[in-house]
């Protein structure tokens, strides 16, 4: 006991109040993990449904994070900025990230801003394309497009769910596989890497065989 | 290689009452015979100024202390309100007042105990030292108290003061008297100054709520409602046994010795004395062991808070190589107490006693304050405000200067010690702050 006193060393960590279960569950996670939670709420009637948590509650001024906040800001190690407003988070963010709080985690919900987040720092966690993949998955849509280029070639572009056959293979196996030319869409970036392995959420692009295209797609 | 660990959440609201229970009643069994004994037949009253002052420090305690979720008490409120320098200082105050626990802890568990089994020709010191001693290993070999240890201590003292010693005085032997003299009406005060002096530190301990939010389950909420119950518990007890004792005990009796208090009233409860006079021996000696004890441990956690910021050399808080406990501030501890134990005189420690838990007491309402007008931090209790300050820490801020006043007035003779021990923290803070470029 005396041991675990003196060694141990205190995690901050800072949420932006969502208004829904999601804040509450993080906190939940983060706190029993050791981490001293500091929650940032509009007013009065949102910092209530913390009262029962072992947490900081801010509330936040016009003028910025307040003076309480800012002296702890330095302890900071990870700030999960999860509201509904994603130009409050990004704000937020680009303020925290010139305070100098290593891990910044923004929801946003447009491309342009996921982009944004990504200039200043932050790792943006895109809402609509987690929702887009998660219909997908629902309704078990296993492409997106097929595009006839000339005859018997063809482009197919294919999102990969969870319970895809093509999740966890490297490209040059699909390629090898289906006879196809391939590569991988992975957050707006593009990968044509032969050993790199196929994801969720991932979408692959194919150019092939028109009737090798259709087989794959249908599977 | 520096582990990750971190406290348990695993507190109730009950268990944080019962875990600064002994810190509280301890200094209130010591004072009240004191309190009485200068006070006369003004004692009533005075009592009365001594609960609203404990009442406002609770309260103050209660609703800044609701605000913050971590271990740290009153430094952290302090370092938040008002910064580093101030917040060290105070810490530094409350220090002093732990090693002095230790010493009057002893001092008086030895005092009940000798009187009850009649040994006159041992000095009062000897056991007390022993005592210390033993507490001092015990803690060197990472003896705690435990929350379940301290919970047991307080149904112990309920039982034995609350329900048989009070109790049984007020159903059986009836106050006879009406306050606020009850049957001192003659007893002219022997000096009122002294008597207020004590009752304005007849009440501490509060404090260690705060310490303990880090162990807290829902520590908005539960720091609160547990310094609601000690000021609620240290109110009844308080008013209760000072009308027995104005009631049924003589001022002559008193005035013999008035540490012995407690014992007075139990060999003269009606009935029962026989049984009351060991029980309360037995409830008084342990209550002020476990007050001794957590003296040992409150010094070394609040030199943990001070290192932990690096305000004072990090050797203060080293553990022992073998027994892995911070073996240096415990040695620390120990030597003061011995200091406070060598004249033998409980009235001594008073004079010096608990002036830095005031002056603590008086910044940590300050610190509300500001914190209270800054209005970004929210809790789970805040009291009524006027122009946007807290009435708890305008009344606090009242009460605590004017026993503040009062201690210096009277007891300036007995300043030197606790400048001594600034001076001592001054040279700490400056040399270390320099070295660490704070």
């Amino acid at each position: 006991m005396w041991e675990s006193l003196v060694m141990s060393i205190t995690r901050r960590a800072l949420i932006l109040d969502s208004g829904d279960e999601a804040s509450i569950y993080i906190t939940d996670i983060l706190s029993n993990n050791g981490y001293i939670v500091h929650i940032l709420t509009n007013d009065e009637k949102d910092a209530k449904r913390y009262l029962e948590k072992p947490v900081y509650i801010h509330i936040l001024k016009e003028e910025g994070i307040g003076e309480d906040l800012e002296k702890n800001i330095n302890e900071v190690e990870v700030a999960f900025l999860i509201s509904f407003d994603e130009k409050l988070n990004l704000s937020l963010g680009k303020i925290l990230k010139s305070r100098g709080i290593p891990m910044v985690v923004v929801i946003v919900r447009s491309s342009d801003t996921e982009i944004l987040a990504q200039e200043e720092g932050m790792i943006p966690v895109n809402i609509t394309k987690n929702v887009i993949r998660e219909l997908i998955s629902i309704l078990k849509l296993r492409f997106s497009k097929f595009i006839p280029i000339d005859g018997a070639l063809g482009l197919l572009t294919l999102s990969i769910t969870s319970d895809s056959k093509l999740l966890g293979k490297p490209l040059s196996e699909i390629e090898d596989k289906y006879m196809v030319k391939a590569l991988i869409l992975r957050e707006g970036r593009y990968i044509r890497d032969p050993d790199s392995i196929v994801q969720e959420g991932d979408t692959i692009v194919m150019v092939g065989r028109s009737e090798d295209l259709r087989e794959l797609a249908s599977q | 290689m520096i582990r990750r660990e971190w406290l348990r959440r695993e507190l109730g609201t009950l268990d944080l009452y019962s875990l600064v229970h002994t810190d509280s009643q301890s200094t209130f069994y010591l004072a009240v015979g004191f309190i009485l004994a200068f006070g006369g037949k003004e004692s009533f009253l005075i009592s009365l100024y001594a609960i609203a002052l404990m009442v406002s420090i609770a309260l103050v305690y209660g609703e800044i202390g609701s605000r913050f979720p971590e271990a740290g008490g009153s430094y952290l409120y302090v370092k938040q309100a008002i910064g580093r320098s101030v917040a060290f200082f105070s810490t530094w105050l409350l220090m002093i007042d732990q090693a002095i626990m230790i010493s009057y802890g002893t001092l008086d568990a030895s005092k009940y105990l000798l009187s009850y089994i009649g040994i006159q020709n041992i000095p009062l010191q000897a056991p007390a030292l022993i005592m210390s001693l033993c507490l001092y290993i015990l803690t060197l070999l990472g003896i705690r108290e435990s929350a379940r240890t301290a919970m047991s201590i307080a149904i112990m003292d309920f039982l034995v003061i609350g329900i048989l010693l009070i109790g049984v005085n007020l159903a059986i032997g009836r106050i006879g008297s009406s306050p606020p003299y009850f049957r001192w009406e003659g007893v002219e005060p022997l000096d009122l100054l002294v008597a207020f002096s004590i009752a304005s530190r007849g009440f501490t301990g509060v404090d260690a709520i705060g310490q303990l939010a880090g162990e807290a389950r829902e520590p908005l909420l539960q720091v609160p409602r547990a310094t609601f119950l000690v000021a609620s518990m240290g109110t009844i007890y308080s008013v209760f046994l000072v009308a027995i004792l104005m009631d049924k005990i003589s001022y002559s009796s008193l005035a013999q010795d008035p540490s012995l208090a407690m014992l007075l009233i139990a060999t003269n409860t009606p009935y029962i004395s026989i049984v009351m006079a060991p029980l309360v021996v037995v409830n008084i000696a342990v209550v002020m062991l476990m007050a001794s004890l957590a003296g040992y441990v409150a010094f070394s956690r609040l030199a943990y808070i001070l290192s932990k910021d690096s305000l004072v050399p990090r050797a203060l808080v080293a553990l022992h190589p073998r027994y892995r406990t911070p073996h240096v501030s415990l040695t620390l501890a120990f030597l003061i107490s011995i200091v406070f134990i060598l004249p033998g005189e409980l009235s001594f420690i008073l004079e010096v006693y608990a002036i830095g838990s005031l002056t603590n007491y008086l910044i940590v309402s300050i610190a509300l304050w500001i914190i209270t007008r800054r209005g970004e931090l929210y809790g789970g209790l805040a009291g009524p405000k006027i122009f946007g300050i807290p009435l708890t820490s305008l009344v606090a801020v009242a009460l605590t200067l004017s026993g503040l006043a009062i201690n210096i007035m009277v007891k300036w003779k007995y300043i030197w010690i606790l400048v001594l021990w600034s001076i001592a923290g001054s040279i700490i803070y400056l040399s270390f702050r320099k070295e660490k470029r704070i």
